[in-house]
């Protein structure tokens, strides 16, 4: 039987496992897909204060604040979250850190839930820091205590870097005790470390240098960069240089091999590097995306092999090191075909903005969030898809450009936590600059599509408690809009009115749609709403919605699949000959 | 190659009574619960000793795409001899020597051709992973119609996991345990049923319909 100090967690799990264990006082993040459970774990433990920011950088910054008070501090984002908070990193590697200070970035190799594959392994390079690696939930625990120790030893911030596998597998892993450090946690000034101005900016930066050089000479001894020595009668003399979940897969694929697995993978440990070579006959490196590794053993002047460059995109699986090392395919035929595309919820708010705008025939910018959805299939009315916060900018470059009479007839669609996130700033420019132009906030009163979490909109702390809520309607007054309009989504009429009225306006019109997510208490509107076949003429407008609840029979009569109905009534609105109650 | 689908064996596959290492491919859409079976399926394997590995996809798929969870038991034994491959140094190494350490799950990934269970919530999420189940694997069906016994439809990943629990030799009551720790207390008894219905559904035998062996794919 399983001892109770056992427990099978997800590798996010284990992050925030590992932190309370390190005696983490403070964490703080924007939610993201892989990375969200790090704080929704870490937020259980009433040992430590945690908190949702509005954006990752704003996260990182509060997170460097506690830390330069002395509280072990930590900050979780997904990969392209750290873009939004590198410009705080780069400089935090100069000023170091008073608490220890981890960062913790879930890549997303595949894009199960993401817009790029951006390999993060490379911020730890550019901002010169060393990063840590684990390949499973009990690593993802000891490493992140690992890396505490390393942040204040060598007064830097750690990167931990996991990807989705590891994020959102499960493993064995163990559970240790909390060590409180009792600290008294005070603000000491230190203007040549805190202050970066270029003098002392200048000087900060020989200290990063020669940090480096440390944390590489630590990179050598350290025991998670170890060699298991496989023996040469069994495939020993195949060395295998990896990290992360990638040695999973090359131990399922290649138990015999001889391996060098990194634990520490930024900055690599040259002499262990160059050892592991000796013992082995072939050298291979095997990584998820970017040949990061391969290029550093390169560059030690090593004979290895890499992989080939079409495996830099995508997540690698068991089945593609296999590939990888023999050079063979997987003899098992019939891939897996397409897969079943998401939608959105049926009574989803969105749905309503999204079919009137599918009617309006205009340019629509858009952003990251469930409503990304409405590119697709039948609403298709979402036309551009970049970054956080880019639906408002891209709108004010479109506008600028296009001829005059155009112009208005641009419209961007944003989210409430990604106009909180990076939206504003937007706004702000579209009105600063005097650019025409209608924004649509979807406001549904949670961060939905990575589960709904709380934000300044909501009312609600990560921790549960009630806070004050942001004024949208003042708020984008105050930003410089001309006119704000809020309206319901469920009526389909009043959406078409307002963006209609928005659009004909000259200055910055603002139309905020809103309507709760019908996730959250997973509230049914009213009751599910029925097909009268009689009256039914079969022209499918209903279908335009895309609710997955209007089922079309193969004989093509319409139905409402009374469990997945939420009752929102959309339909029965563009239905034409009142066939649906 | 033979027709993959081979006729209905009535006896449970004796490789799947004591298993040393036991592969579970699930696969359905959103919103059945897929994540939910597959994490009680985890929790039992611990509970009975496994090591286990489990992997899913969030967000996304989330809302009504497809979802699929991979869960790996290895039980801390003697190691199955695994087949052998002379072009692998690889697989040659292990057939000749246990590795370092036995019955410890590596990747939570399960490669294609290798489930030795695929258990299919919506038939055609079910067809479209098919390709992931050995040769010999059992495709464990949950019969779409079985939601009319049940007292909550949002039960039915349950009535998976009692068929499941039928061919692991996890004892009912660490199944009942797990249940207990990942369904909240008001819903303990539906779930209970659901998995005691599935269960039924396999140990009687059957139908074609709801117990179905199929030729995997060559390894």
């Amino acid at each position: 039987m399983s001892s109770p100090k056992r427990k099978l967690l997800s590798g996010n799990e284990a992050v925030a496992r590992g932190a309370y264990e390190a005696g983490v006082l403070f964490a703080a993040a924007y939610p993201g897909t892989p990375s969200t459970e790090i704080l929704e774990a870490l937020a259980t433990y009433e040992e430590v204060d945690c908190q949702w920011s509005p954006n990752e950088k704003v996260a990182m910054e509060v997170a460097i604040g506690a830390s330069m008070c002395g509280a072990r501090s930590l900050v979780a984002m997904k990969h392209v979250g750290l873009n939004v908070a590198s410009d705080a990193l780069m400089t935090l590697s100069y000023t170091g850190i008073k608490g220890g200070l981890v960062v913790v970035s879930a890549d997303d190799p595949g894009m199960h839930s993401s817009q790029n594959e951006q390999d993060n392994r490379n911020y730890a390079k550019f901002a010169k820091i060393p990063m840590l690696e684990p390949s499973d939930s009990e690593e993802a625990r000891l490493f992140v205590r690992r890396a505490f120790e390393i942040s204040e030893r060598f007064d830097t911030p750690v990167l931990l870097r996991v990807t989705t596998r590891i994020s959102h597998s499960k493993s064995v892993a163990r559970l240790g005790v909390r060590k409180e450090l009792n600290r008294e946690l005070s603000f000491e000034k230190n203007v040549a470390k805190y202050v970066m101005v270029p003098a002392n900016a200048r000087l900060r930066h020989t200290l990063v240098e020669k940090r480096l050089e440390s944390l590489s000479a630590l990179s050598d001894r350290i025991p998670i960069n170890r060699i298991e020595k496989g023996n040469p009668a069994y495939g020993g003399t195949l060395g295998i240089i990896t990290s992360g979940v990638a040695y999973q897969y090359c131990k399922e694929v290649a138990p015999g091999a001889s391996y060098l697995k990194l634990g520490m993978s930024y900055p690599l440990p040259v002499r262990k590097v160059h050892e592991f070579a000796r013992m082995v006959k072939k050298l291979v490196v095997v990584e998820e995306l970017d040949p990061f590794l391969e290029e550093q053993v390169r560059a030690m002047g090593l004979k290895v092999h890499g992989k080939p460059a079409e495996l830099r995109c995508g997540e690698l699986n068991p089945e593609l090191v296999r590939e990888i090392l023999t050079g063979k395919k997987n003899p098992a035929s019939g891939g897996v075909s397409g897969g079943r595309p998401p939608v959105m919820c049926p009574g989803c708010g969105h749905r309503g903005v999204f079919y009137v705008l599918s009617r309006l025939k205009v340019p629509v910018t858009g952003d990251i969030g469930c409503y990304t959805l409405g590119a697709l299939p039948p609403l298709q009315s979402l036309d551009t898809c970049i970054c956080m916060g880019a639906a408002i900018g891209n709108a004010a470059g479109m506008s600028r450009v296009l001829p005059p009479e155009k112009r208005k007839r641009v419209v961007a669609v944003i989210g409430d936590s990604t106009f909180l996130h990076a939206g504003m700033p937007g706004l702000m420019d579209m009105a600063y600059n005097r650019t025409p132009g209608t924004v649509i906030i979807l406001d549904n009163s949670t961060t939905a599509m990575t589960g709904r979490q709380d934000h300044p909109g909501t009312g609600r702390t990560l921790k549960g408690t009630e806070t004050k809520t942001i004024d949208y309607e003042k708020l984008c007054l105050a930003l410089g809009a001309d006119s704000v309009r809020t309206v319901d989504p469920y009526n389909l009429e009043d959406v078409e009115f307002a963006v209609r009225a928005a659009m004909e306006e000259k200055g910055l019109s603002v139309v905020i749609s809103r309507r709760q997510c019908v996730l959250i208490g997973r509230m049914r509107h009213a009751a599910p709403l029925r097909v009268d076949a009689d009256k039914c003429t079969r022209c499918k407008v209903c279908l335009r919605l895309g609710c997955s609840a209007i089922l079309l029979n193969e004989d093509g009569t319409i139905e409402i699949d009374p469990l997945l109905c939420n009752g929102c009534g959309m339909c029965s609105q563009v239905c034409r000959v009142e066939a649906i109650l | 190659m033979r027709d993959p689908r081979t006729k209905v064996a009535q006896a449970r596959p004796a490789g799947l009574q004591k298993p040393e290492k036991t592969d579970i491919f699930l696969a359905g859409i959103g919103g059945q619960g897929v994540l939910l079976a597959s994490e009680i399926i985890g929790e039992a394997g611990l509970s009975a000793g496994y090591d286990v590995k489990k992997s899913e996809v969030h967000g996304m798929s989330q809302r009504g795409g497809s979802v699929t969870s991979c869960v790996r038991l290895g039980k801390p034994a003697r190691v199955r001899p695994q087949a052998s491959d002379p072009a692998l140094w690889t697989a040659r190494a292990s057939a000749r020597r246990p590795p370092e350490r036995p019955g410890k799950v590596y990747s939570p990934l399960i490669e294609r051709g290798s489930a030795d269970v695929l258990i299919s919530l919506h038939p055609e999420e079910g067809r479209r992973y098919r390709g992931f189940l050995r040769r010999g694997g059992f495709f464990l069906e949950v019969p779409p119609d079985i939601v009319k016994k049940l007292k909550n439809p949002r039960t039915f990943n349950i009535v998976a996991v009692g068929m499941l629990s039928v061919h692991l030799g996890i004892p009912e009551k660490i199944w009942m345990d797990a249940i207990a720790a990942s369904v909240p207390a008001k819903h303990l008894e539906e779930n209970k049923e659901a998995f005691l219905i599935g269960k039924g559904l396999q140990a009687r035998g059957g139908g074609p319909a709801l117990r179905k062996e199929i030729g995997g794919r060559k390894q």
